[in-house]
C-alpha cells in the first residue's frame, strides 16, 4: 500500500484529504505543523507528500528546500496544497522542487487523480541501461549519475530531465516534450519553471554544464561528445 | 451782411485755434501714454513674474525649471520644502538630484526635450524628505519641455509625493488577498465534502454523512463570521469618522451578555469568568462595546482551548469620569515578539499545537482596536506568557458629546 503524508494545520482540511486518500486505498499519515511534517518525511519516507504552504513552525517552502538537500527525501514527490493563488507563489514552489500544486478550494477527486499520476510515473523506474556519455556515467543500479566518477546529487526533477536528454543526446527536445516527461503534462506555470530547473542542473554539472545546450525557440539538447 | 461775414470769420478763427490747441493736447497725451506704457510694461513684467511665482507656489507638486545646461533656475516653495531648505537654485542637477535613476531620467529628457511621466521609488535616506522616514518613498515625476522664462529651451520638472496613496493601495490589495485566503479554507472543506456527498451512494452511510454535514456547518458559520467581520472592519476603517449610536448604557449588562453568549465554550473548557464591574452607565455605542468585549473574551478562550482558563474582567470609573476596563487571563499568553503586531489585520500568533476546532477570522483584535479608537480611547496589551495577559482599554472623560 502506498503511503501519503499530509502536512496541513487545518484539521478539517487534513481530515478531508486523508478521508479521500484512504477511500482510494492509500495509507495516510497526518502532520499538523512543519516541524512534525519534516520529521515524519525523514523518518517514514512516504511515497507522496501533500504539503500546505502556510504552516506553523516551518513553512512549506522551507520544507521543500530541506527535502531537496537531504538524500533521504530528495526523491519523494510533493503536491503543494495551498490557499495562495498568486502565480508567483506557485512558481516558487515548483522551482523549489514540488511536482505539482493544487489551490484551495480544490476538488478532492482531482487531487487524487494528480497524486495517482505522479505515483505512477515514479513507480515506473526509468528503463535505462548503464551508459557512458563523455564525462557522464549512468549507473542503473544506483539510479545515479557520475561526472568524472564523482557522484552527482540531483533532485528528482533534474534527474528525470538529465536522463531523458542524455538518452537522446544530440537531438533537440522541445519544451512540451520535456514538461510531459517530468510532470506528465504541460501548462504555462510549469513551463516557466523548466528554465530554472535546467539552470540549476547546468550549475550542478560544473564545468561540464556546457554539454546542455539551449535551443532557442525549441528547448534543450545534450551535446553529443566528440 | 458784413456783420454776418465778420461773425463767420470770428467763429472760423476760433474753431481753428481750438482745433490747433486740441492737436497740441493730443500730441502731449500720446507722449504721456507712451511713457506710461513703458513704465507699465516694466511693472507688468515684475507683477507677471510675481503672479507666476504665486501660481507655482500654489501647485501641490514640487516644481523645478531646468535649463538645457542642466541648471535649476526656478523652483516653487514645495520644491524648497522637500529639499529641506537646501540651496538648490542655480545649481547643476548633478549636485541637486543625487539619485542616479532620477538624474539619468532628467538628462535623457533634457537632450530629447520630450514630455514624460514616471513613478520613481527612493530609498528612505534619500534627499527628499517624506513622511515615511523608515520606508521607501514613491514619487510621481512629470517632465514637460516648455520655455516659461526664457527663449532658451528648458524643461519643467514636477514631483509629487505619492507614498501615502501607494501605501493605502497596498493595504487594500493585501486586505483583499488576505480575505480571499481566509475564505478559501472553509470553502475547501464545504466543497470537498459536498463532492463526496453528492456522489452516487454518498449518502448511503448515515453516520459518516452526518459527521461531514456537521463539519460543513461549522465552516458555513466560519464564512459567515469572516464576512460579518470584514463588513465591520471596513465600516470602522471607512473614514476618520465612524458613525456611532451614542446613548447611555450599562457596561455590566454588556459583560453579562457576552458571558451568556460564550457560556457553552466556557463550560466546555471548564473555564471561569470573574466579573468586577459596578452598575454604572457610560455613553457610547452599545453594539460596539459588546463586540469589543466579546472579541477579547472569545480570543482568550480560543487561544487556550485545552486548559481551564481564569478570566477576570474589572471595570472602573474614576472620580474624573475616566473609564478603564481590564480583561485579564492566565493563559499561554502572547510572546513579546508578537505583541506589537496583534492588532494588525489577519495577524496570527503561531503556536505549537493550538488546535482549536475552527480558527478565528483574524480580524477580531483589529475590530476591537478600531472600535475603541472610535470612542476616543486606547487599548494596550501586556503579557507574561503562562502567568497573566492583560488587555486594558482606557476612555478619557467625554467632553464634547
Amino acid at each position: 500500500m502506498e503511503s501519503i503524508l499530509i502536512i496541513e494545520d487545518e484539521i478539517d482540511i487534513a481530515n478531508l484529504v486523508g478521508f479521500n486518500f484512504e477511500r482510494n486505498g492509500y495509507s495516510v499519515d497526518i502532520a499538523h505543523d512543519g516541524r512534525e511534517g519534516l520529521e515524519k518525511i525523514l523518518k517514514n519516507q512516504p511515497d507522496l507528500v501533500i504539503l500546505d504552504l502556510m504552516l506553523p513552525e516551518i513553512d512549506g517552502y522551507k520544507i521543500l528546500k530541506k527535502m531537496q538537500r537531504d538524500t533521504r527525501s530528495h526523491s519523494i514527490p510533493v503536491i503543494m496544497l495551498t490557499a495562495k493563488s498568486q502565480i508567483d507563489d506557485r512558481l516558487k514552489g515548483l522551482e523549489l522542487g514540488a511536482d505539482d500544486y493544487i489551490t484551495k478550494p480544490f476538488s478532492p477527486k482531482e487531487l487524487i487523480l494528480r497524486a495517482q499520476a505522479i505515483l505512477k510515473r515514479n513507480r515506473v523506474t526509468p528503463v535505462a541501461e548503464d551508459f557512458l556519455l563523455g564525462p557522464f556515467r549512468f549507473d542503473k543500479n544506483a539510479l545515479a549519475f557520475f561526472v568524472h566518477d564523482q557522484p552527482l546529487s540531483l533532485s528528482l526533477i533534474e534527474f528525470k530531465l538529465f536522463l531523458f536528454l542524455c538518452q537522446r543526446a544530440g537531438q533537440s527536445q522541445d519544451r512540451n516534450n520535456l514538461l510531459k516527461v517530468v510532470w506528465g503534462y504541460s501548462d504555462e506555470i510549469h513551463s516557466r519553471t523548466l528554465d530554472t530547473h535546467m539552470k540549476r542542473l547546468r550549475k550542478k554539472l560544473g564545468k561540464e554544464g556546457s554539454f546542455i545546450e539551449t535551443i532557442r525557440g525549441i528547448g534543450y539538447r545534450v551535446r553529443q561528445p566528440e | 451782411m458784413t456783420y454776418f461775414a465778420f461773425s463767420c470769420v470770428i467763429v472760423l478763427a476760433y474753431l481753428l485755434v481750438r482745433s490747433n490747441k486740441r492737436q497740441q493736447g493730443a500730441e502731449s497725451e500720446l507722449g504721456r501714454l507712451r511713457k506710461k506704457s513703458l513704465l507699465d510694461a516694466r511693472n507688468q513684467d515684475k507683477s507677471h513674474n510675481r503672479d507666476l511665482q504665486q501660481l507655482l507656489d500654489a501647485l501641490p507638486q514640487a516644481f523645478f525649471s531646468i535649463t538645457k545646461e542642466g541648471v535649476v533656475n526656478r523652483i516653487n516653495s514645495q520644491a524648497g520644502r522637500i529639499f529641506d531648505g537646501r540651496d538648490i537654485l542655480n545649481k547643476n542637477i548633478d549636485q541637486v538630484f543625487l539619485d542616479s535613476a532620477m538624474r539619468s531620467l532628467l538628462l535623457k529628457k533634457l537632450s530629447k526635450l520630450k514630455p514624460a511621466r514616471k513613478i520613481l521609488r527612493f530609498p528612505p535616506n534619500s534627499i527628499f524628505s517624506s513622511n515615511t522616514h523608515d520606508k521607501d518613498s514613491h514619487w510621481e515625476i512629470e517632465i514637460y519641455p516648455l520655455s516659461l522664462l526664457s527663449k532658451n529651451s528648458e524643461i519643467q520638472l514636477m514631483m509629487r509625493d505619492i507614498t501615502a496613496s501607494v501605501h493605502s493601495d497596498q493595504v487594500r490589495k493585501d486586505f483583499v488577498a488576505n480575505a480571499s485566503h481566509e475564505l478559501r479554507t472553509p470553502l475547501s472543506v464545504i466543497s470537498g465534502y459536498l463532492e463526496h456527498l453528492t456522489e452516487e451512494g454518498g449518502l448511503d452511510q448515515r453516520e459518516p454523512a452526518q459527521k461531514m454535514l456537521g463539519t460543513m456547518d461549522r465552516h458555513v458559520v466560519r464564512i459567515n463570521r469572516i464576512v460579518d467581520d470584514m463588513l465591520l472592519i471596513s465600516k470602522l476603517e471607512s473614514d476618520d469618522f465612524v458613525p456611532l449610536n451614542l446613548a447611555p448604557f450599562c457596561i455590566a449588562t454588556c459583560v453579562r451578555d457576552v458571558i451568556e453568549r460564550l457560556e457553552l465554550v466556557i463550560k466546555k473548557q471548564k473555564s471561569t469568568i470573574e466579573m468586577e464591574v459596578a452598575e454604572f452607565e457610560l455613553i457610547g455605542d452599545q453594539f460596539y462595546w459588546t463586540q469589543i468585549l466579546f472579541n477579547l473574551v472569545e480570543n482568550a478562550l480560543k487561544q487556550n482551548p485545552s486548559i481551564p482558563l481564569q478570566i477576570r474582567i474589572h471595570a472602573e470609573l474614576d472620580r474624573d469620569d475616566n473609564f478603564k476596563i481590564h480583561i485579564a487571563d492566565n493563559g499561554i499568553g502572547i510572546p513579546a515578539t508578537d505583541l506589537p503586531f496583534i492588532f494588525k489585520r489577519f495577524y496570527r500568533v503561531e503556536k505549537h499545537h493550538s488546535q482549536t476546532q475552527v480558527k478565528g477570522t483574524g480580524l477580531g483584535l483589529s475590530i476591537v482596536k478600531r472600535a475603541v479608537e472610535a470612542h476616543g480611547g486606547t487599548i494596550t496589551a501586556t503579557s507574561t506568557p503562562g502567568i497573566e495577559t492583560i488587555f486594558t482599554i482606557a476612555i478619557p472623560k467625554s467632553h464634547d458629546e
